[in-house]
């Protein structure tokens, strides 16, 4: 739709032809007719009466295309928009009509008939109807369209969608089964073998668990966030393995937020960001807090670390947040927030905000 | 009787340390002189420690194993054994330079074959192979650069890289030395003689015992008594160019006239 608006005439050779072809079409119906009940032709009338009736719908028919654009006949307000393309169908259909008749009673005038108001009156009364058929076959032809077109770009938006999930997919699984964190993580339990046998099948567990988890993702677009919150806590707890003391994790969930769904793996990569980029930076202890929060029809996700921070020089979006926002933005168009920034003492916050919705899938 | 291994121990992993050391322990004839958590404490304690062996971890963020050799220097640098979880990049520098590393998880058996190995060259008085070998390491890291394109800056709690392009000139302060770049002054922990090592000689020249010049900076040269000279820099610092350095400097510019 907006694709029409930014060039009006883009689509005037198709509505001339396609008014063209009418009026040829009307032009043979009345012929065909007129010569089966043995009427006499009169051919300029004839010609003008229907090329006219055709070329003056061809002029309206932008107008009918902004009226549809503007009065969309879609919740919430299909009532008042019925009622407003009913009132413009039997104005425009009017206004056409009287303007067509008139250029009709002209021809005929020339040719030394009368022109008559009353005829005018009376033709714009008997066919007010059939203009306002005309209205609703230009207004369902370019519903029609539309409809097409959107379910053409959702398909085109779905198949994006999957392919950036994939990919997301893919970077948590390579997260796992990523050879350094892996074979770190492999490493600590050989270390944890003989300090604390119990600490290293506890770290085996958890490490299996995650490859388990990924390898048995299925691919949906949106888990219940408590799902994420699984997968999260082994992450963190190899991570707190890994790195003791310098790494003490946060979370703070409402408890309402564990049946939200959100999407797949996007807490994840944040989470690694946080403890990659923030943490490790600093010398001494790390934090992470993870919070959780509805506020009414929204979820808002944090992710904060006391590291040293971004270069004052970076690009504040963050990189490698480059997919997640893709994806955020395909998932809830305008709907939502990313937001990585500085926080005003020590390291940063990253901030997802999207619509809260309950999931419903079956657990 | 051999003197034990003085060695430093540097992994941002504590477990990691840890599994080292107790490993090491077995050995034998090993003093843990240190354990450092990232590179930054790993380049002070090799500066000021001076270890006979340095387990050194590649992946550590921000400051990895591999800036720390550049940062301190090879010929600076102690034996050295490279403990990585994986890094394809690394082990192939590794191969190519022949140079030892460890895999992690680490197994007992082949840490005791680098210590053998690493003795051996001590006692084989080996050492300037390896410095060659770990410079030939940084040339290839660099994609064949021979001298690194940036200095580590220390500040506290953070740490930045100043691009060896910006710097015009740099003075010796104390134990301490200044880096003039872009109108700015760097202050770092260091000596003279070593950033001079890592600066490439057609480009910088020492013209005093505490000064080292980027040559394109110089914009004037004036002979004083005693065969002294006085240069005088784009940036309008004065300096002085002393006997003992006044012929290297001008063989220098003879040369690498190009690179003015």
């Amino acid at each position: 739709m907006k694709k029409t608006q930014t060039s009006p005439l883009r689509g005037f050779p198709l509505l001339f032809g396609a008014w063209t072809l009418f009026a040829l079409f009307m032009l043979l119906q009345s012929y065909v007719y007129r010569t089966k009940v043995g009427q006499e032709i009169n051919f300029p009338a004839l010609l003008a009466g229907e090329f006219s009736y055709a070329y003056i719908w061809l002029a309206l028919t932008p107008l009918v295309l902004r009226l549809a654009d503007r009065f969309r006949l879609e919740k919430p307000s299909f009532l008042t928009n019925l009622g407003i393309h009913i009132v413009a169908g039997a104005v425009l259909s009017a206004t056409h009509k009287f303007a067509s008749g008139t250029v009709y009673e002209l021809v005929r005038s020339t040719q030394g008939a009368e022109f008559s108001w009353e005829n005018q009156l009376h033709g714009v009364l008997a066919y007010v109807d059939y203009g306002m058929l005309i209205y609703w076959v230009i207004l369902l032809l370019k519903y029609s369209r539309d409809y097409y077109r959107r379910y053409r770009d959702s398909e085109i938006t779905a198949s994006k969608l999957e392919a950036q999930l994939s990919r997301a997919h893919l970077e948590a699984l390579r997260m796992q089964l990523h050879p350094h964190f892996l074979f770190n993580t492999l490493n600590a339990i050989s270390v944890l073998i003989d300090r604390d046998p119990e600490d290293a099948r506890r770290t085996l567990g958890r490490l299996s668990d995650l490859l388990r988890l990924t390898l048995e993702y299925d691919g949906v677009q949106e888990v219940p966030f408590e799902r994420e919150m699984d997968f999260l806590d082994r992450y963190l707890a190899i991570e707190k393995t890994r790195f003791g003391d310098r790494l003490t994790v946060r979370l703070d969930v409402d408890p309402d937020v564990m049946h939200a769904s959100i999407p797949a793996m996007l807490l994840q990569p944040l989470v690694e960001n946080a403890i990659k980029h923030g943490i490790n930076r600093q010398r001494g202890p790390g934090i992470v807090e993870i919070s959780a929060r509805r506020n009414d029809g929204t979820l808002r996700l944090q992710v904060r670390d006391n590291g040293v921070g971004l270069p004052s020089n970076s690009d504040r979006k963050g990189v490698g947040l480059t997919n997640t926002r893709e994806r955020l933005e395909r998932m809830y168009g305008t709907q939502f927030l990313l937001d990585v920034r500085n926080n005003t003492g020590a390291g940063v916050t990253a901030t997802v905000e999207i619509p809260f919705r309950k999931d419903h899938g079956v657990q | 009787m051999k003197s034990p291994l003085r060695t430093l121990i540097v992994d941002d992993e504590p477990l990691a340390r840890e599994g080292l050391r107790k490993l090491l322990s077995r050995i034998g004839d090993i003093e843990i002189i240190g354990e450092c958590a990232d590179g930054v404490q790993a380049i002070d304690e090799i500066r000021s420690e001076r270890p006979d062996l340095v387990f050194l971890d590649i992946q550590m963020p921000e400051v990895s194993g591999f800036d720390v050799i550049e940062q301190v220097g090879p010929a600076s640098m102690p034996l050295v054994v490279f403990v990585t979880a994986f890094d394809e990049h690394a082990l192939r520098a590794f191969n190519v330079c022949a140079l030892d590393y460890l895999l992690k998880p680490v197994d007992p058996d082949r840490l005791s074959v680098s210590v053998k190995r690493v003795r051996a060259y001590i006692s084989g008085k080996r050492k300037d192979e390896v410095t060659e070998k770990l410079g030939r390491l940084l040339e290839d890291i660099r994609d064949g650069k021979k001298y690194p394109d940036r200095i580590m800056i220390k500040t506290p709690g953070r740490i930045t890289f100043l691009s060896v392009g910006e710097v015009d000139w740099i003075e010796a302060q104390g134990d301490y030395i200044c880096i003039h770049a872009n109108g700015k002054k760097h202050l770092i922990r260091d000596r003279i003689s070593e950033i001079e090592e890592r600066l490439d000689p057609d480009l910088f020249a020492r013209t005093h015992r505490s000064a080292i010049v980027r040559l394109s900076q110089i914009k004037e040269m004036q002979p004083l008594f005693s065969g002294e000279y006085s240069i005088l820099l784009f940036s309008g610092d004065k300096l002085t160019l002393s006997r003992s350095y006044r012929d290297r400097v001008f063989d220098t510019l003879k040369q690498g006239g190009k690179a003015l």
